[in-house]
């Protein structure tokens, strides 16, 4: 594993915690960046002591982009917006004139580190532009939005989901996307803001489950001193190792003030200093172990970039570890899609951007998705009700399993990952067979695998691996029920096209009227989804469909469905595609 | 996401923070009350539902190992 720990110099009350983390790390022997915010590069009492560490311990220094207070920002920025994403392009450019000028004028070099909880695509190739010497940028929150907004009273405004959960090469056009090749790259090496719980900030808020003891407490998972949990969620991450030649990441980023009494959770100070003690300790074991290589942000920077093609998927099998589950969850990520196999709903697809779309997304007033910088899904089956549990399913895919006239969802029958095995530049993930069980007594069992080939291209394998008994025949259906958003609010989807390919070839303008493309020997069915640039297809490999379907929804089911059904007697594949729309 | 320095915490709703929203508690001599749902009750309340919230982590004291979790 590779460490950043991140240290942002505080002021005034905070101070004497913020040298408290400095002195902790020192002692370890750990490698500190430390981001200081505008305020903290006119405060002289801390850029005395942060010279003192540069030059006794070698702490390399950049900026965190926060705190525009004073004359020189009075006059260049209008209103009281406080986070660098959100303001206009206008003025983040002179935010960053005047806070690089500020670092260049201190320190007389320019630096190679920045941080904020996001830089947008503006922001990056701004940063490029006022100062090319930057390399690396703590730049996203992963799955950060829609539940943290909730969590804290409809009133924080980072809306960073659909990002990669590690380090990634951030596109010039939306930076929560993957680049997909070096000219789309917008030259700064990202890092998520903190290493979150790949399981429970899917499903809940990731400020509760994240590399920061503090973000624990907040959640509550810990009793007093004892909170193992912060260390089971650094090994989330170190066994990711096994699914990236080697590779994993974590940063820790811990602000001095949550070390204070009552900050969040309701501690007294030894606590939280103790706990962010233990759980530098356990990096510095690791490290002993030869398990962590502790880099300054820098120096990760040109590591990533000699180690780590640009076109490199980053996958990763996360099991949940607190609650107690141990259920899995796959994601993978590349420049073309990310995608994210929930085992446990019979291994469906929870979560996919359509990252081959391309959308372009910069944040501020002056643009028109304002405070949203999320990359948007065709499928988040939290948001969008995924398997039915009130009124009709929602976004997702599935598998129906059919016998005799009755039908299975394979949404209900529970996998696991059982084996993530490259193939040369592609992914193959195969799950544990899953259980159907049918009113008659028939019982079969269908192994799933996904092999993901790169630029969008995903085949579904489901293999017939048992059955009660001789004669049992199933039929199934893939399924992939769809819409487009960043939020748990359905967008508007008049303009979609549906079509089928096949016997009977039909197309449908997306009207809202419940209608039902279907056709004999199916070879495709297919939205085109103009809004977010991006082509779906549910493609039949080998012999065509017995029948495929393209479902309209209406306004009280907000989705488009593409089916494609077959007989099972061994194995059949599909293949689904996600393209940019030409 | 960062947490405002303005507010000093002192105990959390523990209806609201069932649902994953945080919302500082008011105070009125002992006892505590929430203005984003009617939850009232004394610290001893509040201690005891923050410890029924907490039964939902099952292995919240179990150190769950890299090869443990592999394992699973």
């Amino acid at each position: 594993m590779i460490l950043n720990l991140i240290h942002r110099p505080a002021y005034g009350e905070h101070y004497r915690l913020f040298r408290l983390q400095q002195d902790m790390a020192h002692q370890l022997g750990l490698k500190v960046t430390l981001l200081l915010d505008p305020q903290a590069l006119r405060e002289e009492s801390v850029l005395k002591a942060v010279r003192e560490d540069v030059e006794k311990y070698g702490d390399e220094l950049g900026i965190w982009f926060a705190e525009f207070k004073g004359p020189d920002f009075e006059k260049a920025l209008a209103g009281k917006e406080f986070c660098i994403w959100l303001f206009s392009q206008p003025e983040k450019k002179r935010i960053f004139e005047i806070v690089f000028k500020l670092f260049r004028d201190v320190f007389g070099h320019d630096p190679v580190s920045v941080g904020s909880y996001h830089f947008d695509a503006g922001c990056q190739r701004l940063i490029r532009e006022v100062c090319p010497a930057v390399k690396i940028a703590v730049a996203g929150c992963f799955e950060e939005g829609v539940k943290v907004f909730h969590g804290c009273n409809n009133s924080w405004y980072l809306f960073n989901e659909g990002m990669p959960w590690t380090a990634w090469y951030p596109s010039r056009t939306h930076a929560l996307r993957a680049a997909a090749d070096e000219a789309d790259w917008s030259g700064i090496v990202a890092v998520p803001h903190l290493s979150r719980d790949l399981v429970l900030s899917y499903e809940g808020r990731n400020d509760f489950f994240a590399t920061h003891p503090a973000n624990v407490q907040r959640a509550m998972a810990y009793r007093a001193g004892d909170c193992p949990y912060m260390f089971n969620l650094v090994d989330q991450h170190r066994l990711q190792e096994k699914y990236n030649d080697g590779f994993s990441y974590c940063n820790v980023h811990v602000g001095a003030g949550w070390l204070a009494p009552n900050h969040c959770a309701s501690d007294p100070e030894a606590v939280s200093v103790g706990l962010y003690r233990e759980f530098l300790e356990y990096f510095v074991e690791l490290r002993k172990q030869g398990r962590c290589r502790d880099m300054r942000m820098g120096e990760f920077a040109s590591w990533y970039r000699e180690n780590t093609p640009i076109e490199k998927p980053q996958l990763a099998l996360a099991k949940e570890m607190l609650y107690g589950t141990g259920k899995h969850y796959f994601w993978y990520v590349d420049g073309y899609s990310r995608v994210l196999i929930d085992a446990t709903q019979g291994g469906g697809i929870g979560d996919l951007r359509p990252y081959a779309g391309q959308v372009a997304v910069e944040t501020g007033p002056d643009t028109p998705h304002t405070i949203y910088g999320s990359y948007p899904y065709i499928i988040h089956s939290q948001y969008r009700s995924g398997l039915a549990h009130h009124f009709e399913d929602g976004a997702r895919t599935t598998l129906f399993v059919i016998c005799k006239g009755e039908e299975v969802d394979l949404g209900t029958c529970p996998t696991k990952v059982a084996t993530v095995v490259k193939e040369g530049a592609g992914t193959r993930v195969r799950l544990t067979p899953a259980e159907v069980s049918f009113r008659n007594g028939a019982r079969v069992l269908i192994e799933t695998e996904y092999y993901f080939a790169g630029k969008g291209d995903i085949q579904i394998v489901r293999r017939l691996v048992g059955t009660s008994g001789p004669g049992v025949e199933v039929r199934v259906r893939e399924y992939v029920k769809g819409c487009h958003g960043t939020t748990e609010y359905p967008e508007d989807m008049k303009g979609i096209r549906l079509s089928v390919e096949g016997a009977d070839p039909a197309a449908l303008d997306y009207a809202y009227k419940g209608r039902t493309l279907a056709t004999r020997a199916a070879t495709a069915v297919r939205a085109c989804i103009p809004q977010i640039r991006t082509e779906l297809v549910l493609e039949s490999e080998g012999e065509a469909a017995l029948q495929g379907q393209a479902i309209e929804g209406y306004l009280f089911n907000p989705y488009y469905t593409l089916t494609l059904e077959k007989t099972l007697p061994k194995e059949m594949q599909t293949w689904l595609r996600v393209k940019k729309l030409s | 996401m960062a947490s405002s320095e303005k507010t000093l915490v002192k105990f959390r709703c523990p209806v609201c923070f069932s649902r994953e929203t945080d919302v500082v508690l008011c105070q009125k001599g002992s006892e505590y009350y929430c203005v984003k749902c009617s939850f009232a009750g004394n610290r001893a309340h509040i201690w005891s539902m923050y410890g029924d919230l907490q039964r939902k982590y099952k292995w919240m004291l179990n150190r769950v190992t890299m090869e443990q979790q592999d394992a699973l």
